[in-house]
């Protein structure tokens, strides 16, 4: 069980069905891809890049040929920022989100170039060199999400290959809800998606919240069952039966380990160490970090502790990080980790091994921000 | 010379200045200029809504702007401050919005939400930093000139809306109590309205009602806490308005259900999931009709 949702969340697979020939996708298109902007990137296996283009409201899923063989990244790159707006001959570019490719060890960019807010897909490879990847000739679909939805979600919060679907989680600009959209594969272009509103007992509040959006999620299969396992503001981590997902309805979620308030999740990835499996998000206080050096600072939970079902202890008898102890014995398995203080952005290359992207002055926040990879303890 | 389409402060800010003690009327004059963003170019925004007072539970603005804006950083250009009567500063608000950016599909439109964590009674960031807003005191949204259009170009002047934190509001917009009118729009046509009895908010209201008339849903402009539009003839009898429950309010109130819902407390509340229908059935007759002129029967739903 525990090393299906490892395999998950590194992007590994299972079979598919009447994909075209040696692909996860059908019917693909091959060549004209634009995209009218990019949002929050995630790999598939065998170089699989999914793309939210939450200006038109879908996710385009590519086919990049990066396949391999794996080049981890070798050394520190001190000015991220830069080494990509040179590559792209813009003059500075913001970095919109990450993601590392786990068959290449290439991390690849989602961007708006500056001036004039081009989106643009970049490459950094193990060797520090980037890349402008054509994508115009490769394969691609393009998946709409839902088009009784289209008007309403335009911000993809988090997206990730869950073996037999690729799972969404979007929220509206209009109003405060949540969706979790549910793509099977082989994936092909069109409107495919189930969808549903979730619903989670935020403990820090102690209330259901049927409202708030999930800013990160991982898929997760227990005992046979596939879930996902989000985190929301505030910071409750809370589990969902996938197979609840009918179009349209609500799905009620198990909050199942409380980290604290005042934090917005930004990533989420599992790994495992010494025998003992490690669920981590990484996330930004909204108010001064009085434990660390920066607002952005992580958390790992003992992956035991999403193994709960039972109502004592989960929704409002979840557990909760011990906020006075960072780590030992009185943390019970709900560490800060400080190999992560000051990471804006964490993208998982295999198991402990991560690239990270750093604040270099926590203080300034227009300063560069530096790229390494970090093992974690 | 481009001038801001900004409405926020215009004439009432200039007036509140010269109430509040002596100031020239040059000083007001240099004050109305800079507030309402004439500047020399650049893009224009407008700020929804454009209202002396929201409920201290208010959720969100809309930032409207001429043309598509550079994305990503937002939150280094937005400031909520709080002044005095006279407009002076008194402190800025601390963490005031949910730092998400969330934009349109022409990239021209920025929601900016409060907090939702600040502004719910009761919850964890509520309790520990404090509501955002606080009944009876006044605030300024600012928006920095430095914020650049895709294009390159700057916003202009210092872009601003004061507004006054009035009491909380914790009830859910009721259509029973709608009634109607009619008015004259900017380009001096005759309109019927729609008064909902408070703001609603804009982009739910525009997405969420509709007005039929004679079997045809027509477009309408929402004007905080009206409704209005251009009939397609002279004389209407009578027209429909279909509203989905998820109508919201300034401060998330719904049809269905009211924002800030305890479930615990609450366990079997039922959202209200059908639409509201109401039926205008009066006789709606337009100034400058000769057989009604400059009258409306009014007459309760």
């Amino acid at each position: 069980m525990k090393t299906l949702s490892l395999f998950l969340a590194m992007g590994l697979t299972v079979g598919f069905a009447n994909a075209d020939s040696g692909s996860h996708l059908k019917d693909a298109q091959t060549g004209g891809l634009e995209l009218k902007s990019v949002g929050k990137i995630s790999f598939g296996p065998e170089g699989l890049l999914l793309i939210s283009d939450p200006g038109s409201a879908s996710v385009v899923a590519v086919e990049t040929g990066d396949t391999g063989p794996l080049v981890k990244l070798a050394k520190r790159i001190d000015k991220i920022e830069g080494a990509l707006a040179q590559a792209c001959e813009a003059e500075n570019v913001l970095i919109v989100d990450m993601a590392v490719n786990p068959a290449s060890g290439t991390t690849w960019f989602s961007v708006n170039q500056r001036p004039g807010n081009k989106p643009a897909i970049l490459a950094l490879s193990g060797d520090g060199k980037v890349s402008v990847p054509d994508l115009s000739g490769r394969s691609y679909v393009r998946m709409n999400l839902p088009s009784a939805e289209n008007a309403k979600l335009r911000n993809v919060t988090d997206l990730a290959w869950g073996g037999d679907s690729v799972i969404v989680a979007g929220q509206s600009s209009e109003e405060f809800a949540n969706k979790i959209f549910q793509i099977p594969t082989p994936l092909e272009h069109g409107e495919n998606a189930r969808f549903a509103s979730a619903e989670t007992y935020h403990v820090a509040h102690r209330r259901w919240e049927t409202k708030a959006p999930i800013q990160s999620f991982i898929p997760w299969e227990e005992d046979g069952e596939h879930f996902v396992v989000g985190a929301f503001a505030c910071t409750p981590i809370a589990k969902f039966p996938l197979e609840k997902i009918e179009t349209g309805n609500k799905i009620k979620g198990s909050s199942v380990v409380e980290l604290g308030s005042g934090n917005r999740p930004r990533d989420m990835f599992i790994y495992e160490k010494g025998g003992e499996e490690w669920l981590v998000t990484n996330t930004q206080r909204f108010k001064k970090n009085l434990f660390g050096p920066s607002k952005f600072w992580a958390a790992r939970v003992k992956l035991e502790y999403l193994e709960v079902n039972d109502a004592d202890e989960t929704n409002e008898n979840a557990a909760r990080r011990n906020v006075n102890a960072p780590n030992g014995p009185d943390a019970k398995g709900m560490e800060v980790v400080e190999e992560l203080f000051g990471a804006v952005l964490v993208s998982q290359l295999e198991n402990a091994e991560v690239v990270v992207m750093r604040e270099t002055d926590p203080e300034n926040a227009e300063a560069p921000h530096a790229l390494e990879l970090v093992t974690l303890p | 010379m481009g001038v801001y389409a900004l409405k926020s402060m215009q004439g009432w800010r200039c007036e509140r200045i010269r109430a509040s003690g002596s100031l020239p009327l040059h000083f007001c004059l240099a004050v109305f200029l800079l507030n309402t963003g004439v500047c020399e170019e650049g893009a224009s925004v407008r700020i929804e809504p454009n209202v002396e007072k929201v409920p201290a539970n208010h959720l969100k603005f809309y930032l409207h702007f001429s043309e598509p804006m550079e994305r990503g950083e937002a939150f280094r250009f937005l400031r909520l401050v709080e002044v005095n009567d006279s407009g002076k500063e008194i402190a800025e608000v601390p963490e005031p919005f949910r730092e998400v950016e969330l934009w349109d599909e022409t990239f021209t439109r920025m929601t900016l939400w409060f907090h939702p964590g600040r502004q719910k009674p009761g919850v964890n960031l509520n309790v520990d930093i404090g509501p955002i807003l606080e009944e009876g005191r006044s605030y300024r949204l600012e928006i920095s000139p430095a914020w650049k259009t895709e294009s390159g170009a700057k916003l202009g002047g210092s872009l601003e809306e004061v507004f006054e934190a009035a009491e909380m509001d914790d009830n859910q917009p009721d259509p029973a109590s709608w009634g109607s009118g009619y008015g004259i729009d900017a380009k001096g046509r005759s309109v019927i309205l729609i008064h909902t009895g408070e703001t609603l908010d804009p982009e739910s209201a525009r997405r969420r009602i509709q007005v039929v008339v004679e079997g045809e849903a027509i477009d309408f402009e929402v004007r905080n806490n009206q409704l209005a539009f251009v009939p397609p003839q002279k004389k209407v009898d009578s027209f429909r308005v279909v509203i989905d429950p998820r109508l919201e309010d300034l401060a998330g109130n719904s049809v269905a259900r009211p924002f800030n819902l305890d479930l615990d407390s609450n366990p079997n509340f039922q959202e209200r999931t059908d639409p509201v229908e109401l039926l205008f059935p009066r006789k709606i007759r337009l100034s400058g009709d000769s057989e009604f002129p400059g009258k409306v029967e009014k007459k309760k739903n």
